[in-house]
């Protein structure tokens, strides 16, 4: 791998960069995909534009909003979620995303960004409405994060812009979320099929006001299965219905089959998968009270 | 009360310290002065004819050395049962991954650009991967001049099938008429590697004399020395091999890959060039497990007492012959079985397919063995109404009974070995839904062949011995064999030095493999003691003016027997032999008888013998998820007849690290193939057990020493590999209600086997 | 061919280096550092051997890039042993007898360390997630298990008598 490097200190430089050497440059953020990427020949960079240089990308703050920055790691954000039961599934993604290490380099950003059908960060953040800021020669604009995603390895980011942040919006009282993905083994893998949910409830404690229902590694991108979502909707969430969304989710999931698993397989484990996380968030969002 | 000293204690092995400092040097570690790099251009095809290769381009870059092809090399191959390697691919390849061309650069990436630039024209040929397939007799030859290669004396080869073994006792077909019930199975394994986590690797020197030294980490450098000196055509005293530390190798590092090719590199080049396996070739091209397809048919009376057994076992043995004869051969033993059977007829094929020659993994053809011959009788045994175990206890031989092969077993500790296990995993409780145990047993070899040894009185009276094969982890060599020093010699542990020599310098050795090196490499050291011992007490005795036969050594003293202090040091006994006799040394030699058995049963059987053999049962407890299929270990018992546990710390860490593996082959890993290519030669996509996978294994030290082995140990190093896949395929089958017959099994198979028993469809 | 000028602290020690920026920390420590005790493997962040510490952080050095280590503490297996001898973890993994080819101990070490410097009373669960990056091909983990639980009690120990005094 050659390349030039450059260490822009603003992320106006960095953007200035991009728009410089356009195809040719690529960005640094974790560097767990990227250089293998290059390693394997994928990619082959002129330009490495590293990101580390520029102050205040890694912050990760909670006020009101959650806002991750684009260098915040996977490791960081996990910390910074402990004990905040409502944005667990986003908690435990990070947990189960590789090894510690690579969680200690990879970004939430990167992963956003590499656009992986598995990509783990991905199914939670589309459960809780994530936004995504970007920042490019044209200036900043914030778009949803659902749609962002328009094929494996491939984004609707525009030409020399560069993802700055990633907003959580504050989540409503009486949500739970959950994460669940099934490896090849216990620890890490990707996901052969990833699924997170969310589910608000209404001040009764039962009726669900809103659901989410996400899927990942079973598209070309991670997925919301709006249908299951809609049956979910001002329904008291019972294992029978949870049952019947999860169908939904199955049959709206379009896996397929290669080294590590069966598309069959794949479809089985949505089901199974979804089934589970919903009511996981929703025992979640029955429980009040702090951690 | 222990009647010994330092054997049979868990003592810290003595390259504990340098490992957990990082100061332990590895192959990968080992830089020489002015060394260059080597690369190696491999086929992508799996079967091609190789028309031309054009190099111009690849020479021309600046930083390149040396550039070799096949066609510069003659009509040499590589030594073997058969002669029927090249080291380069000549007008033909045989597998995706097979070296066509070598160059030596300046660095590592001139090298890869250089051997990118190489032009090779190949015909791609039709593809042979299925093993079965390629043994009829219309199959597509793959070694069209198979006939005329230089093969063992008795092998029974034809067409694609380089090695025939076959075991016969008794009459099958009258077994099986007096039989009440015949049950037969079919199973498969897949391949799985070795996974070190040190790459292979060699740095090779040869001088402007001619005289070759390689530096490599094998486990077996005298083998390596033979092929190094067939490829560069020189004579064997003429190729040294220096063992470097090895980060592990199960068996991966005994045969040449690299070795010859970085010398031919080197002598070229005119410099030291150091080549290396990346990863990603590794799991391509090298040398991991056959993968297997087995028969079984089972003749038993009513009430469980094996009658009549008749198998077939495939080993897909690749492009070459490699070690696949003498492998089908210990496949029929294992076939066998630890078993009391009256009539057998075991046949078994190495058979040729378009991938890399398959090698030696730990304990070869044993997994792949008892994963059909355990599955099959626990199946029996649920169609006779038996349980699993009493079926075993029923059968298994005694000390007394013969082997399928003939061979009379002494020191059996196959009956404690099945209660021991079955009772720590609590057979007899019942278990929860979705929950189940199983166990699995077996009988392996501790390999003979020769290991020498040499020890000499150092100064201040320490020992140090030296030895012809190098440390692969085990703690054999670093950990056992001093322990046997420092027992015959009166000495505490820290005392005792071991150096591995190389193959100019050092003993013979058939190297650190087949459960053999503590009981060889111990067995030489421990001659080589009695015989330093003797002298020790001939000197010291001149010395105290006593005789030698009233001297003990002790403590680091020769003292005499029962007067305490009578007694000089070990340290003044070493600087009188200095300055008389220019020290005193001894040299020990283990070659151990091979064991008898009934030639008349077999027929192109190249291991046809188990020597010293041990015996085990692993039992374990599974959860099985049913909504996704996924296994998890709750609990894993393993239990071994080791004789005598040099080092019990040692020979638990064998097990325990056995067991592992044997979780890895049985649920996750697999070499995958699409069309004679690997789909996953990463560790990405090749699955190993991390620390989350498995549970803690427990061992359990079954001890009935043997005589001839060192204090009655026997070899430990493959069997806690081979029962593994056997008792999960039995656990999850009690569990989740499906016998799944392959290898992995994996949750998607249990899933998917669940829902077409229970009638559900994936859609 | 681009060289960047960064400094290098590892174990303590100051480096000033002039790097091409696609050499990898793992390449620098071993090849121009002469610290070979960090181990290359899979070069792909799949196996651990190659782990060390960053910023307190454990990382992969084979997808580190060294120039982004600039201005950063490096920590190495190297740089634990001191003179008065092993460093806990160390010494935790000789009495276990955690240690069978060797090659991926330094990665295990610097994770067990990476934790154990940050919070000095894990829990199991945490110990297990601080080397869930590390492959073991020898061991079957057991011995490793006992080898950070011992490291754990070690470094307790050590905090108690420190109180203590």
């Amino acid at each position: 791998m050659r390349f030039q490097y450059h260490q822009p200190e603003s992320l106006e430089e960095a953007v200035g960069y991009l728009g410089e050497y356009g195809p040719a440059a690529a960005l640094l953020a974790g560097g767990t995909a990227l250089l293998i990427d290059i390693k394997n020949g994928e990619l082959s960079p002129d330009h490495l534009i590293s990101l580390w240089g520029i102050p205040g990308l890694n912050a990760i703050r909670a006020n009101g909003d959650l806002k991750i920055g684009a260098l915040a790691t996977i490791t960081e954000l996990a910390q910074t979620l402990a004990g905040q039961r409502p944005l667990l599934a986003l908690r435990e993604a990070a947990l189960l995303l590789g090894g510690r290490q690579i969680q200690n380099m990879a970004t939430v950003a990167g992963n956003i960004c590499k656009a992986s059908p598995g990509a783990d960060m991905v199914p939670p953040l589309l459960c809780l409405d994530a936004q995504l800021g970007l920042f490019g020669p044209d200036g900043q604009r914030v778009i949803p994060l659902d749609g962002f995603l328009t094929g494996p390895d491939q984004t609707a980011i525009r030409p020399g812009e560069i993802l700055r942040e990633i907003v959580v919006p504050a989540i409503p009282p009486g949500t739970g979320t959950a994460f669940m993905k099934i490896m090849r083994r216990r620890a890490i893998d990707c996901s052969i099929v990833a699924a997170a949910a969310r589910v608000t409830l209404a001040e009764d404690g039962k009726t669900c006001l809103e659901a989410r229902v996400a899927v990942g590694a079973a598209a070309p991108n991670p997925f919301r299965a709006t249908e299951a979502e809609s049956l979910l909707a001002g329904q008291e969430i019972t294992p029978g219905l949870a049952q019947q969304a999860a169908q939904l989710a199955r049959e709206a999931s379009t896996p397929v089959s290669d080294v590590r698993a069966s598309a069959d397989y794949r479809r089985i484990l949505v089901e199974s998968l979804v089934e589970r996380a919903l009511l996981q968030a929703t025992e979640r969002a029955c429980q009040k009270g702090v951690n | 009360m222990s009647q010994h000293r330092v054997v049979g204690e868990k003592k810290v092995r003595l390259d504990a310290r340098a490992k957990v400092t990082g100061e332990y040097v590895y192959g990968m570690d080992l830089s020489l002065p002015g060394m260059i790099h080597g690369c190696t251009l491999r086929s992508p095809h799996p079967h091609a004819r190789l028309l031309e290769i054009d190099i111009s381009a690849a020479e021309a870059l600046p930083g390149v050395w040396a550039i070799i092809t096949g066609r510069d090399l003659g009509e040499v191959m590589m030594p073997g049962m058969v002669y029927d390697q090249p080291p380069l691919a000549r007008d033909r390849v045989r597998y995706a991954g097979e070296p066509v061309a070598l160059v030596a650069a300046i660095t590592p990436d001139i090298a890869q650009a250089a051997a990118n630039l190489i032009r090779v024209t190949y015909e791609p040929l039709p593809i042979l991967t299925d093993a079965e397939e390629a043994m009829e007799a219309d199959a597509m030859l793959l070694h069209e001049s198979w006939s005329d290669y230089q093969a063992a004396d008795g092998l029974v080869r034809e067409g694609n099938i380089c090695c025939h073994s076959s075991l016969v006792k008794g009459n099958v077909e009258a077994g099986f008429e007096g039989s009440d019930h015949i049950f037969e199975d079919v199973f498969s394994t897949e391949s799985v590697h070795q996974s070190h986590l040190e790459p292979r690797v060699a740095v090779a020197v040869v001088d402007s004399a001619g005289q070759v030294t390689v530096h490599s980490n094998t486990q077996l450098p005298y083998w390596i020395r033979t092929n190094v000196a067939v490829v560069m055509g020189v004579p064997e005293s003429q190729v040294r091999i220096v063992p470097t530390g090895i980060g592990g190798a199960f068996g991966s590092k005994l045969y040449p890959q690299i070795e010859p090719l970085a010398a031919l590199l080197a002598r070229k080049a005119g410099r030291p060039v150091r080549l290396v396996t990346p990863l990603e070739d590794e799991m391509i091209a090298g040398l991991p497990r056959h993968p297997c397809k087995l028969k079984l048919k089972t003749g038993v009376k009513r009430d469980g007492t094996l009658v009549a057994r008749q198998a077939t076992m495939i080993l897909d043995t690749g492009a070459y012959a490699g070690s696949g004869p003498e492998l089908a051969s210990v496949g029929s033993l294992m076939l066998a079985g630890p078993y009391r059977t009256p009539h057998l007829k075991v046949d078994a094929y190495a058979v040729h397919t378009n991938k890399t020659n398959f090698g030696a993994y730990r304990g070869p053809s044993g997994p792949q063995a008892v994963f059909a011959l355990e599955s099959h009788l626990d199946i029996v045994a649920e169609k006779l109404g038996m349980d699993a175990l009493e079926f075993r206890l029923k059968n298994v031989v005694e000390d007394g009974d013969e082997a399928g092969n003939g061979q009379i077993l002494e020191g059996v500790g196959m009956r404690e070995a099945l209660e021991k296990a079955a009772a720590a995993i609590e057979w007899d409780q019942p278990t929860s839904p979705n929950r189940g145990k199983g166990l699995a047993c077996g009988w392996w070899t501790t390999t003979g062949q020769a290991s020498g040894s040499l020890v000499k009185l150092d100064v201040d009276g320490k020992v140090v011995v030296t030895v012809g094969t190098q440390e692969i982890g085990t703690g054999a060599i670093m950990g056992g064999v001093p322990q046997v020093v420092a027992e015959v010699m009166g000495l505490p542990l820290e005392d005792v030095g071991v150096r591995v020599a190389d193959t100019a310098t050092g003993p013979y050795d058939w190297g650190s493999q087949g459960s053999r090196t503590l009981f060889n490499v111990g067995r030489a050291a421990q001659f080589a003691c009695y015989d330093l011992s003797r002298q020790i007490r001939e000197l010291a005795g001149e010395m105290m003016e006593v005789s030698a036969e009233d001297l003990e050594l002790r403590d680091g003293y020769v003292m005499v027997k029962g007067v305490p202090d009578r007694r000089i040091s070990l340290a003044e006994v070493a600087r009188k032999s200095l300055t008389t006799v220019g020290g005193l040394h001894s040299h020990g030699l283990s070659y151990p008888e091979p064991a008898t058995y009934d030639q008349s049963r077999m027929i192109s059987c190249f291991y046809p013998a188990f020597h010293y053999p041990s015996f085990y049962c692993h039992a374990v407890e599974v959860e099985v998820d049913p909504g996704t299929g996924q296994v998890e270990v709750l609990r894993y018992v393993g239990a071994h007849d080791v004789g005598f546990a040099v080092n019990p710390d040692l020979a638990t860490g064998q097990i325990q690290g056995g067991a592992v593996q044997g979780i890895g082959m049985g649920l996750m890993e697999e070499i995958i193939y699409q069309d004679g290519k690997v789909q996953n030669n990463s560790w990405t996509d090749y699955k190993l057990p991390t620390i989350f996978d498995v549970p803690e294994v427990e061992a359990i030290l079954v001890q009935h020493p043997v005589e001839g082995g060192p204090f009655g140990a026997k070899g430990l190093g493959e069997p806690p590999v081979i029962p593994g896949p056997a008792a999960l395929a039995n656990a999850v089958s009690r569990a989740s209600g499906v016998r799944l017959r392959s290898l992995p099994i994996t949750p998607e198979k249990v899933l998917l086997a669940r829902r077409q028993a229970t009638g559900e469809s994936a859609d | 061919m681009q060289r960047i000028a960064i400094t290098l602290q590892v174990n303590d020690q100051d480096y000033p280096l002039e790097l091409a920026p696609n050499r990898t920390l793992l390449d620098v420590l071993r090849e121009d550092l002469a610290l070979t005790g960090t181990k290359p493997n899979c070069l792909s962040g799949e196996c651990g051997a190659c782990t060390v510490i960053v910023d307190g952080q454990a990382v992969n050095a084979c997808l580190y890039l060294a120039v982004r280590a600039d201005g950063k503490q490096v920590k190495t297996v190297e740089g634990l042993a001191g003179p008065e001898g092993l460093h806990p973890v160390q010494e935790a993994f000789v009495e276990s007898a955690a240690v069978q080819c060797g090659y991926c101990t330094p990665g295990f070490i610097m994770s067990a360390v990476a934790l154990l410097d940050g919070n000095s009373n894990p829990t199991e669960a945490e110990m297990l997630e601080a080397v869930s990056g590390n492959i073991c091909r020898c061991t079957g983990y057991a011995s490793i298990r006992q080898a950070l639980r011992r490291s754990i009690s070690k470094i307790a120990a050590a905090r108690s008598g420190e109180i203590g005094a």
